[in-house]
């Protein structure tokens, strides 16, 4: 049309307007992604759809939304939108443990009464502990995990037999105690001896757990009555650890209880039973062993699978007359059931969400469940929905829903594929780019957190229980690493070694230590392979003969 | 006129304990130099079975066995009826006379410091008065080889008979073969394993560096060996000297299959005549051990497979390497715990796991003794031979069996070992009322 | 290390099948290997071991005796018996059967031995964390063990409650448990307890007590203290009553529920055995002093040994004794151990077991058990009954097993001769009839060696250096 003057001015006076709404959208937190391709989760996949952001929340989703003025327009056309994923077994922003050893046991003199006089809650021993307060992410820490596509994470300590109440994170760059999505999701418990005292050792703990369970039933009943009637009645102690017990025990707050294999299962469902917790396993990575246990409750199952030599039933083929090819392939079957997991629970009709298991392969080893049989779709259910329910968010989080909290990813493709790309993760609205990775690196698909170096990174604090033909022992071990090569020591009841000849060789560590016992000196060689924060291998005792060990370190 | 004393049975014990009780400590030069066992079965290992045998000792030796034997006069007679002759049995690994009590210190002189120790001779850290000695020899067991542990080079072991006054008059052989273990991926030889590594080549590089270590030591030893004359002397070296000219053997005390390759080929580099010990897995190399005429001690078979082994792997090893040809002898390995005494028991072991009895005896008297170059003394029942011998009433590898008397140089031991003692002393304490 | 060798297997002959009356002819298919699993053998409905010579241990040796076993127990024993139709039949002839060896000193299938920590860990069971597919467990089946006792380790003077499995190879944890077997707890005394053996870790206050003396003023106090909540309790329950009587009364308060004390309470009520490890002979009499002066009887005396010094004594007291066959001088309280120890305690009429305390002993008990024959002349049936009757008894479950009785668990071990002669051993061993471990279908020596001549090695590691 010719440019009338009337024409001209129309068209000048909208290009005035766009140019303020241009403005106003790039100062707010308002956002149009168009033309993106949306998997809900729980409402079906939208092809090409839009989805509106605004304070933080998902305003609109859906084939046709109106794209407002103040909204910054993005164009996801050949991108998929998936909602943030969930990490329910992270310790992140936690502060370091302090190290093993020292503190003292029974009092002297006397032995009837060992009553344990608590100063201050002893680490792996604190029911009350409030992980909500001591959250402080840095950028570094949560960057590699939110590249992957990690919005939140359920931090909750990982040793220890009452770790306190976990906290649901978002992975923004400025996250703390303010911006907690949920502050006391459940009570966690685990199976690691305390330090410094009882309980050390297995044994210890469950019996433990079981007197304090009984002392909270006590405690709620004291508690209650003296509620109702105080006089005349002595008051109930006021113990920190225990009043935070008396909920779980009526099963008013959840108890997540850390269990990998079917015996750790099998212990934490006793657990359940004696004492009615409304329990959730984190780990279950033996699962299949123990169907019928796990039936009823949603479950968290990790995906850091554990090695055949580490899962119930392998010493069975020392057993058994070989086949043909035995070792490679009962090892190759071994994993491929291992693998298998989540997709036999599945089968069984267990709901539960995925998790890394402290794995820095979280997503790669997701596809390899996959891979193994589970269904894509019901992975991405457990990654996302399922994991939302579980920690009691459901309604906000864990599908692209409006009125939803935004968190989302944007990838290439399904972000469960191989070659998939994330290119952008929203947490609470807040947009983070994620730049390609580097050229030189081919980034086996989904930017898995971190690159591996050559040489596993071993330094840290590890506690190792060695299994001889003596019986189980608890080590704790330090590690300094320097290239390929580490020091540090092992300390345990028979004393503290030095450790010496350390040598890295990939994920493959040797070293020895040189214990003196009974006037002899007694050369122990140990032989580990590490996986993030797991260890596991053999020892060669001297003339005791040889042992095996796991190993976890605290992050 | 012919003294007979005529000691069936537990009789033999209580009266002999009961000498022992009244006597002072033995004086050698006031009892008896001759003795004849007579219409006893005699085994002498090396031949046929001599039933209503004779055996005459004298003057430490065996002066003669055999069916027609006539006993001479003045000699002191034990009655054999119903009793069995064997050649005392030789222990080729344990730590005699090195160690008392495991948890003191104070008393263990089984590990020097350092890797390489081959001067030390283990000889003249021998307790004679050991209370492991006594105990050992009253269940036949009168010869052992005794070694130290730990490192790399662990110095000469001694073949000693169980009894003397001194060191040396227990020494058969003093410095009978130089010890060595060779390093192994994953750590040092241990006896036997729980659950064991999965076979992976982790710790190579460290295991490796061992082993050019030892290469290197090895090579300079043979270096100083070769030089007439030099100028500081290095007692070390000069230690290795006998081994490296092939006039002792070497003992490997190793496990695994790649530390016996290992010794192998280290064995072709210093023309060491080498002998196994432990060596758990030397059935994978039978026939490899066998053509090249390599004796393997094994044992201890009391000890669990390591690995993937099955679980019978530990106890027929020795049936394998015998049936290919291995000539083979049995070490206790005994630390100190008893069980020196058991030599004939895990023998039995091996024997439910497809080793013949009769090399299995032979496993544990005749064999050691040519492995250790005193075959012509030691071993078997024959005139000649050094009295080193036990008379039972039955198979001394059959658990039940009871030893009647030790022969040790021709000389009868008392039962002076403290648990036939202490048996007796409190056996007869009275009812507490 | 044993290098990964591909080679083919048949099953070899003499399998048998359930419910034939005759062996079925060998498999030779190549079954594929279950993996992380273990096939369980079926139930014994009806099994019978025929032409054997059994050595009963409570009755004598029947030569050409048959045993016939229902439902997972012995039904009849005897010469001449009739075979059922439709009977599983295990063919004795040549073979020797005796009842399954137990072993009641084990820390085998726990990963957990010794909470360390305190003095007194009554509280802590090893039935919460036992482990059934230890390697351990299925090499003593090997070695003709069928029930175990496993105990908490020697670190305290009190120490946790035990728990007595049989080797059920292949089924899951709480199968093994032994049902009927009562409760336990283990106690220890002398050099463990006192931790002078071992050094201090830097920093750390020693743990009470460190002596003999220490020892029995702990046991004296806990023992005090639990009849003083037994008190409280009972006064507990009588105030309940009061109430219900008297509404008006103030609602009493339960005392703490306090686990550790549950234990010993039931130890004086008789409910929980005590299996106390001690050498010495002065601190057995006081131990057997404490029990006597707080009304309870100590099941068993572990390791005991200078039992021999105090026999009568120990038999007074009616309580066993488990120990070594010959092993000793490891430790000083172990310097006057002899090997007559079993035999001169069995003489004065204690009831003695032989125990192993090792996976590695655990394979060989037989030979263990005729060490008491050759030291001190013990019989043959008690020779025996120390690894099956006796042992039964200290773990208060001989009306079920330890002995070749009609009316008992099938437990049993069959041998290829005398379990004390040189050259036997274990053909296979069942557990409540059924076969749990089977030479023809183990995995042995013999079969590898034929298997790998069959098929070359795929890996070979090259010798000189690595």
């Amino acid at each position: 049309m010719r440019l009338t003057p009337a024409v001209r001015a129309l068209v000048l006076a909208s290009a005035l307007l766009s140019h303020t709404a241009a403005s106003l959208a790039a100062q707010s937190d308002t956002w149009a992604l168009t033309n993106a391709r949306i998997q809900t989760v729980t409402r079906g996949v939208i092809e090409k759809g839009t989805i509106l952001i605004r304070k933080g929340l998902i305003e609109a989703v859906g084939p046709t939304v109106t794209v407002p003025a103040d909204a910054r327009v993005i164009d996801l056309a050949g991108k998929t939108v998936t909602p943030g994923i969930f990490d329910l077994t992270s310790s992140l922003g936690l502060p370091a443990a302090p190290t093993p050893g020292g503190g003292g046991g029974a009092p002297a003199g006397g032995g009837g009464q060992q009553a344990q006089a608590a100063t201050a809650p002893r680490p792996g021993l604190s029911p009350e502990r409030q992980i909500a307060a001591e959250i402080r992410l840095t950028s570094a820490e949560v960057k590699p995990l939110r590249d992957a596509g990690i919005t939140a994470v359920l931090v909750s300590p990982t040793r220890g037999l009452f770790r306190g109440m976990s906290a649901l994170v978002p992975l923004r760059d400025d996250a703390d105690a303010g911006s907690v999505i949920k502050s006391q999701v459940a009570e966690h418990i685990g199976y690691q001896g305390a330090q410094g005292g009882y309980p050390g050792t297995l044994l210890g703990v469950i019996a433990y757990q079981r007197q304090a369970l009984f002392d909270a039933q006590r405690q709620g009943v004291l508690q209650d009555r003296y509620k109702s009637n105080p006089r005349g009645m002595e008051r109930p102690e006021n113990d920190p650890g225990l009043d935070a017990l008396v909920p779980v025990v009526r099963g008013q707050v959840p108890a997540f209880i850390e269990a990998g294999n079917e015996n750790e299962i099998r212990r934490a469902v006793r657990l359940a039973k004696e004492f009615n917790l409304k329990m959730t396993i984190v780990g279950a990575t033996e699962g299949w062993q123990a169907v019928d246990a796990l039936a009823g409750r949603p479950t968290i199952v990790s995906v850091n699978f554990p090695a055949p030599a580490a899962v119930t039933g392998w010493s069975y083929r020392l057993s058994q007359r070989r086949g043909p090819g035995d070792s490679a392939t009962s090892a190759r079957a071994a994993q491929r059931i291992i693998e298998g997991n989540a997709a036999a629970l599945n089968t069984a009709g267990v709901k539960f969400a995925l998790a890394s298991g402290g794995s820095r392969d979280f997503l790669p080893n997701v596809r390899k469940a996959v891979a193994a049989g589970l269904p894509a779709s019901v992975a991405l259910e457990a990654l996302t929905i399922r994991a939302a329910e579980i920690t009691g968010v459901g309604e906000m989080l864990g599908s692209i829903e409006a009125g939803k909290i935004a968190n989302l990813v944007v990838s290439s493709t399904d972000l469960l594929s191989d070659s998939a790309r994330v290119s952008a993760v929203f947490v609470d609205g807040i947009r983070y780019e994620v730049a390609p990775p580097p050229p030189a690196r081919t980034g086996g698909g989904g930017g898995a957190a971190g690159s591996a170096a050559p040489a596993a990174q071993v330094a840290g604090a590890w506690t190792m229980t060695l299994t001889s033909p003596q019986g189980p022992l608890e080590v704790a071990m330090t590690l300094v690493q320097n290239g390929t090569s580490f020091t540090g020591t092992m300390t345990s009841s028979v004393g503290s070694q030095e450790i010496s000849d350390g040598q890295i060789n990939g994920r493959n560590l040797t070293w020895s230590a040189t214990l003196q016992m009974g006037g002899q000196s007694i050369t122990l060689n140990y032989r580990g392979e590490v996986d993030g924060n797991r260890m596991s291998g053999s020892a060669e005792l001297g003339s005791f003969g040889s042992a095996t060990f796991t190993a976890e370190r605290k992050p | 006129m012919i003294r007979r004393i005529v000691l069936p049975g537990v009789v033999a014990m209580a009266a002999g304990a009961q000498l022992a009780a009244q006597a002072p400590p033995a004086q050698p030069s006031s009892r008896p130099t001759a003795y004849a066992i007579t219409n006893a079965t005699i085994v002498p290992v090396v031949g046929a079975r001599i039933t209503n045998g004779t055996v005459v000792i004298r003057n430490g030796r065996i002066e003669a066995a055999g069916a027609g034997v006539a006993t001479p006069a003045g000699i002191t007679v034990i009655d054999g009826r119903g009793l069995f002759v064997y050649p005392g049995l030789i222990d080729s690994g344990d730590r005699m006379g090195l160690t008392e009590i495991g948890s003191v210190p104070g008393g263990q002189d089984t590990q020097e410091l350092g890797q390489f120790n081959p001067q030390n001779d283990v000889i003249t850290a021998v307790n004679p008065s050991s209370v492991h000695i006594p105990v050992t020899r009253a269940n036949g067991v009168t010869s052992a080889i005794t070694s130290a542990q730990g490192g790399m080079i662990q110095g000469t072991a001694a073949l000693i008979d169980l009894a003397g006054w001194t060191p040396d008059e227990m020494a058969t052989k003093g410095r009978v073969a130089m010890v060595m273990t060779y390093p192994r991926v994953g750590g040092g030889g241990g006896r036997g394993g729980f659950r064991g590594g999965q076979g992976q080549p982790d710790g190579a590089e460290a295991q490796n560096r061992q082993v050019q270590e030892l290469y290197g030591y090895l090579r300079n030893a043979k270096a100083y060996n070769e030089r007439a004359n030099p100028a500081i002397k290095n007692l070390a070296f000069e230690a290795l000297g006998p081994a490296l000219k092939g006039e002792v053997p070497v003992i490997f005390d190793v496990q695994t299959e790649a530390q016996i390759r290992g010794v192998l080929a280290l064995a072709d580099t210093f023309k060491l005549r080498v002998v196994l010990r432990g060596a758990t897995e030397a059935w994978m190399l039978a026939d490899t051990l066998a053509a090249r005429k390599i004796p393997v001690v094994v044992g201890p078979l009391t000890s669990v497979p390591s690995g993937d082994a099955p679980y019978d792997a530990v106890y027929a090893n020795p049936g394998v390497l015998a049936k290919a040809g291995v000539q083979i002898a049995f070490q206790t390995d005994d630390g100190g715990e008893g069980d020196a005494r058991n030599l004939p028991y895990n023998a039995a072991l091996a024997t439910a796991y497809g080793l013949d009895p009769e090399e299995a005896l032979r496993a544990i008297t005749i064999n050691p003794a040519r492995i250790w170059g005193v075959a012509d003394r030691l071993g078997s029942i024959e005139a000649g031979k050094v009295a080193n011998l036990f008379v039972t009433n039955g198979d001394p590898l059959d658990v039940r069996t009871q030893v009647k008397h030790v022969f040790i140089r021709g000389q009868l031991m008392d039962w002076d070992d403290r648990h036939t003692q202490e048996y007796q002393k409190w056996r007869a304490r009275p009812k507490p009322q | 290390m044993m290098r990964t060798a591909l080679f083919a297997l048949p099953l070899a002959a003499g399998v048998l099948a359930a419910q034939t009356p005759t062996p079925a002819p060998a498999d030779t298919s190549r079954r594929p290997l279950p993996v992380l699993k273990v096939d369980i053998p079926p139930a014994a409905t009806l099994v019978a071991i025929t032409n054997a010579t059994i050595l009963t241990a409570s009755h004598g040796t029947i030569e050409n005796g048959t045993i016939l076993i229902r439902n997972g127990k012995i039904a009849a024993v005897g010469k001449d018996l009739a075979v059922p139709a439709g009977a599983q039949v295990i063919d004795g002839k040549g073979k020797f059967v005796m009842p399954g060896i137990i072993d009641a000193h084990s820390h085998s299938a726990a990963e957990s031995i010794n909470e360390g920590s305190l003095s007194n860990t009554a509280m802590v069971r090893i039935e919460d964390v036992l482990r059934e597919d230890a390697i351990g467990l299925y090499r003593s089946l090997a070695g003709g063990v069928t029930t175990l006792n496993v105990l908490h380790g020697s670190a305290n003077t009190v120490g946790g409650q035990n728990a007595v499995v049989k080797l059920r190879w292949g089924l899951p944890v709480d199968s093994l448990l032994f049902a009927g077997a009562p409760p336990g707890i283990k106690f220890a005394l002398g050099e463990n307890v006192r931790q002078t053996n071992v050094p201090q870790t830097p920093g750390r206050t020693p743990r009470y007590p460190r002596t003999r003396m220490g020892q029995e003023e702990l046991l004296r106090e806990v023992f005090t203290r639990a009849q003083e909540y037994q008190a409280e309790w009972k006064a507990y329950e009588a105030a309940k009553t009061q109430r219900r009587k008297d509404a008006k009364m103030a609602e009493p308060i339960p005392p703490k529920r306090d686990l550790q004390l549950d234990a010993m309470v039931e130890i004086l009520e008789g409910k929980r055995l005590v299996h106390a490890h001690s050498y010495r002979s002065d601190e057995i009499l006081m131990l057997l002093k404490v029990a006597k002066d707080f009304n309870f009887r100590i099941a068993s005396l572990q390791h005991v040994l200078e039992g021999y010094k105090i026999a009568d004594e120990i038999a007074a007291a009616g309580t066993g004794a488990s120990t070594f066959a010959d092993n000793w001088a490891y430790k000083l309280e172990a310097f006057d151990a002899i090997p007559f120890n079993a035999a001169l305690m069995a003489e004065r009429g204690v009831k003695v077991s032989i125990n192993s305390d090792s996976d590695e002993r655990a394979r060989r008990l037989y030979q263990e058990a005729a060490k008491a024959m050759k030291y001190g002349g013990a019989s043959e049936e008690e020779a025996i009954r120390m690894i099956t009757l006796n042992a039964a008894w200290q773990l208060g479950v001989d009306k079920l097993t330890g002995s070749i009785d009609v009316g008992k668990d099938a437990d049993i071990a069959i041998f290829n001769g005398h379990p004390f002669a040189p050259a036997s051993r274990v053909e296979m061993t069942l557990i409540d009839g059924r076969v749990f471990f089977d030479r023809n279908k183990a995995p042995t020596l013999e079969a590898l060696i034929e298997a790998m001549k069959r098929r070359p090695r795929a890996n070979t590691t090259s010798g000189g250096p690595q």
